[in-house]
């Protein structure tokens, strides 16, 4: 009885899968709610070992020692696809080479998730980040961003969010609730 | 007993999913024209679109229809329009235009059925869906004169027997009555998703004749309110109307004034000679015109054009003389026009003293507008902005101490001792421990049209060697502020220079006066964070602020 009981309930929930399925049928298909993970550190994650991985030499944007410039360097990233590709890019931001000259302006950056599509780049950060950046260092972690993912002739935009929704600032001197584009990115 | 549940359980889910509702084979009722329709071929249901035969097209709706058997194709006309339909192709010609249907026509029972929505619109029919009737309604899109003009199209008159319904909300919103609570919803029916009531019943609740002239098959709708009076009362207006009435209103600067459109509304016969423009408009304009420039220029000065008499001489101008009493008073004027004849709007302006915000409510007798006034600006107005606050600590001092208690505790500071000029107003944007949106911050030194801000942070970086004091501007009309603030600061900090620089931060870009944005020093730095940390520091860094707003006041202002 119970087992049956159990067996109807299935049915039930199949079909009503079902209905929200066919509700939506011009819509694209709705995302698969994977099980997100804790939030993603962004220390680079160790790279599988399959062998189609591409790799590629990219710049990365650092800060100097005293805030006033920001810092090229060139580092080789491997990945399967462009999302990797981005979300290993930025990882980088906070792990420079020349850590005596270097010095990074995303430490601990968290986020929710990095998503690519039609040229627009959105990645959901976790609002409990602390960035601990004044006014100056705000800026130049943003234009950090930008000239590190820009680099990607397809990544016309950057939205960033804070837990899914739209935020004003981020760090609490710049607005974030345009998208940031390529022509404000500071030469 | 369970198992029998179970394909009910199943049956009913089924039913519930409208893709799949063309499946379960319901029947559907066909209303045309008012009268209930029982075609040999009942109406089918595909992909939402309700298919009904040719002849319930041709008879029902009045419209000639001729079949070609070998193209399989129908040929429908009516009036003027003429619409050609073939089976199983999803393209018409409209007029002898191609036209792209949902769903085709197809054949059931060696019948053709059509898509009767699009048959019907495309004839110039109006065709609705009653979901809980199952009912499809069809009928003559009726000629419709509200106040002895057409109509807006987005009314829908749909026939039941000899009752015509009609969108409620969509009547309501020509009147202004936004989210109208109907008292009778039960009297209507549910028609495309929106209620719709009877003419009668439209009647009953708003007033004005709603009829259906059979003879001429026109729907003639009268419903044209009377502005009576237009009256204040200290902070609230009343304008008062025959009839309920929603208004548009609008706000305007220089002078400020709520301008509100009355709809379907005309002037009532005695205040016509009250109204702006009436008798010599030309005189009355230029007054209005003067009155406004001499207000805008001389904000505090009283209404010395007003002549003095004008209270005892003109009686029925008892707005006018009112508004002339009190030089102090919020309303300036009140005026109401009849703005436009087609259709009827009246027009009604609340000239202020005053910026003020404003509720609209609605009475049986018309419109309460209630003032609210924003606060008066009184001397040299300062905004102090501590910056971060609540949930954004900002920046974590190397002791653990957080930014946001230092840029509050030296804007309390600065405050205070900005208050000591009496010619200085001084507007924090926050006094606690709040959290503001950058939006919020610039709101405020905005909305009070401030004359100076100064917004106070404190910097931090990755590496502790890196200290120093930085100021930021962002307009022009901010440099030579942005450089005093600079120069005392910087002078009592005695930390590394880092200069004055652009920058687009948000609080100074948006801002339209003279701002600054300062970074005392770095929290991240052992030696500037245990100085900034200091409340004896802390006193001399509000000093050397107050000193570079003193001495931009006496210079520039």
């Amino acid at each position: 009885m119970n087992y049956r009981r159990r067996l109807v309930g299935l049915g039930l929930f199949a079909l009503l899968l079902l209905a929200a399925g066919c509700g939506q049928q011009n819509a694209t298909p709705a995302p698969v709610p994977a099980p997100e993970p804790a939030p993603q550190t962004g220390a680079p994650t160790e790279e599988p070992s399959g062998s189609s991985l591409t790799k590629q030499t990219i710049s990365v944007f650092y800060s100097d020692n005293d805030l006033l410039a920001l810092q090229e360097e060139k580092q080789e990233i491997a990945f399967a696809d462009d999302l990797e590709k981005y979300k290993k890019a930025v990882a980088l931001l906070e792990a420079p080479q020349e850590k005596e000259k270097h010095f990074p302006l995303w430490v601990d950056f968290k986020y929710h998730s990095l998503t690519f599509e039609e040229g627009k780049l959105t990645i959901d950060a976790d609002s409990h980040n602390v960035y601990n950046l004044g006014s100056s260092g705000e800026i130049m972690a943003l234009d950090a961003l930008k000239k590190t993912l820009f680099q990607f002739p397809e990544v016309k935009s950057i939205v960033i969010l804070e837990d899914g929704k739209p935020a004003e600032s981020l760090m609490g001197h710049v607005d974030i609730v345009e998208p940031l584009t390529r022509d404000e990115v500071a030469q | 007993m369970k198992r029998r549940l179970l394909p009910l359980f199943v049956l009913l889910l089924l039913l519930s999913l409208p893709g799949w509702a063309a499946a379960a084979d319901q029947s559907v009722h066909l209303m045309i024209g008012g009268q209930a329709v029982q075609p040999e071929v009942p109406p089918m249901i595909d992909k939402g679109r309700t298919l009904v035969p040719v002849r319930v097209i041709a008879e029902g709706l009045g419209a000639s229809v001729d079949w070609d058997q070998p193209t399989r194709t129908a040929l429908i006309a009516r009036g003027q329009q003429k619409l050609q339909l073939t089976v199983g192709s999803k393209q018409a010609l409209l007029n002898g235009k191609k036209v792209q249907l949902d769903a085709p026509p197809v054949m059931k029972n060696q019948r053709m059925l059509l898509p009767l929505r699009f048959v019907g619109e495309s004839l110039g029919v109006t065709v609705g869906w009653e979901e809980s009737t199952r009912t499809v309604i069809a009928n003559e899109t009726p000629q419709v004169e509200l106040n002895g003009q057409k109509a807006p199209d987005a009314w829908k008159f749909y026939q039941a027997d000899d009752t015509y319904y009609v969108s409620a909300q969509a009547v309501a919103d020509q009147f202004g009555l936004k989210n109208h609570a109907w008292k009778r919803p039960e009297r209507g029916r549910t028609i495309d998703g929106q209620l719709t009531l009877p003419l009668s019943q439209l009647e009953a609740e708003l007033d004005g004749t709603f009829a259906w002239n059979q003879k001429k098959n026109q729907v003639e709708i009268e419903r044209l309110s009377y502005l009576k009076d237009v009256v204040a009362d200290g902070e609230y207006v009343h304008i008062e109307t025959t009839l309920p009435v929603g208004a548009e209103a609008i706000v305007l600067n220089g002078p400020h004034r709520i301008v509100l459109d009355l709809p379907h509304t005309v002037l009532d016969e005695e205040l016509i000679p009250q109204s702006y423009g009436y008798q010599g408009p030309t005189d009355q304009e230029e007054k209005a015109n003067s009155d406004a420039d001499s207000k805008a220029a001389e904000d505090d000065s009283d209404e010395s054009d007003e002549p003095a008499d004008d209270e005892s001489s003109d009686d029925e101008a008892d707005v006018k003389a009112e508004s002339a009493k009190a030089e102090n008073a919020l309303i300036a004027d009140l005026r109401f026009s009849q703005f436009q004849s087609s259709p009827n709007t009246v027009r009604v302006v609340i000239e202020l003293n005053q910026k003020s915000k404003y509720t609209l409510s609605y009475t049986e007798d018309g419109i309460e507008v209630k003032l609210i006034p924003q606060p008066r600006k009184t001397g040299y107005l300062i905004v102090v902005d501590a910056g971060h606050g609540g949930k954004d600590p900002g920046a974590l001092g190397v002791t653990g101490n957080h930014e946001k208690d230092y840029t509050l505790a030296v804007a309390n500071k600065v405050v205070e001792l900005l208050k000591q000029y009496p010619e200085f107003q001084v507007v924090p944007t926050r006094s606690t421990d709040v959290f503001l949106e950058l939006s919020e911050r610039v709101a405020i030194a905005n909305d009070w049209d401030a004359d100076l801000f100064l917004s106070i942070h404190a910097n931090s970086f990755s590496n502790p060697n890196s200290g120093g004091t930085e100021s930021f501007y962002y307009n022009a009309n901010s440099k030579e502020f942005a450089q005093l603030v600079h120069k005392h600061l910087q002078g009592a900090t005695q930390f590394q220079d880092r200069g004055v620089k652009p920058s687009g931060f948000y609080v100074i870009k948006h801002t339209k006066m003279p701002a600054v944005l300062t970074e005392t020093g770095f929290l991240s730095n052992p030696k500037e964070n245990s100085k900034l940390t200091s409340p004896e520091f802390q006193e001399k860094i509000a000093k050397a602020l107050v000193a570079a707003i003193r001495e931009y006041y006496q210079s520039y202002q």
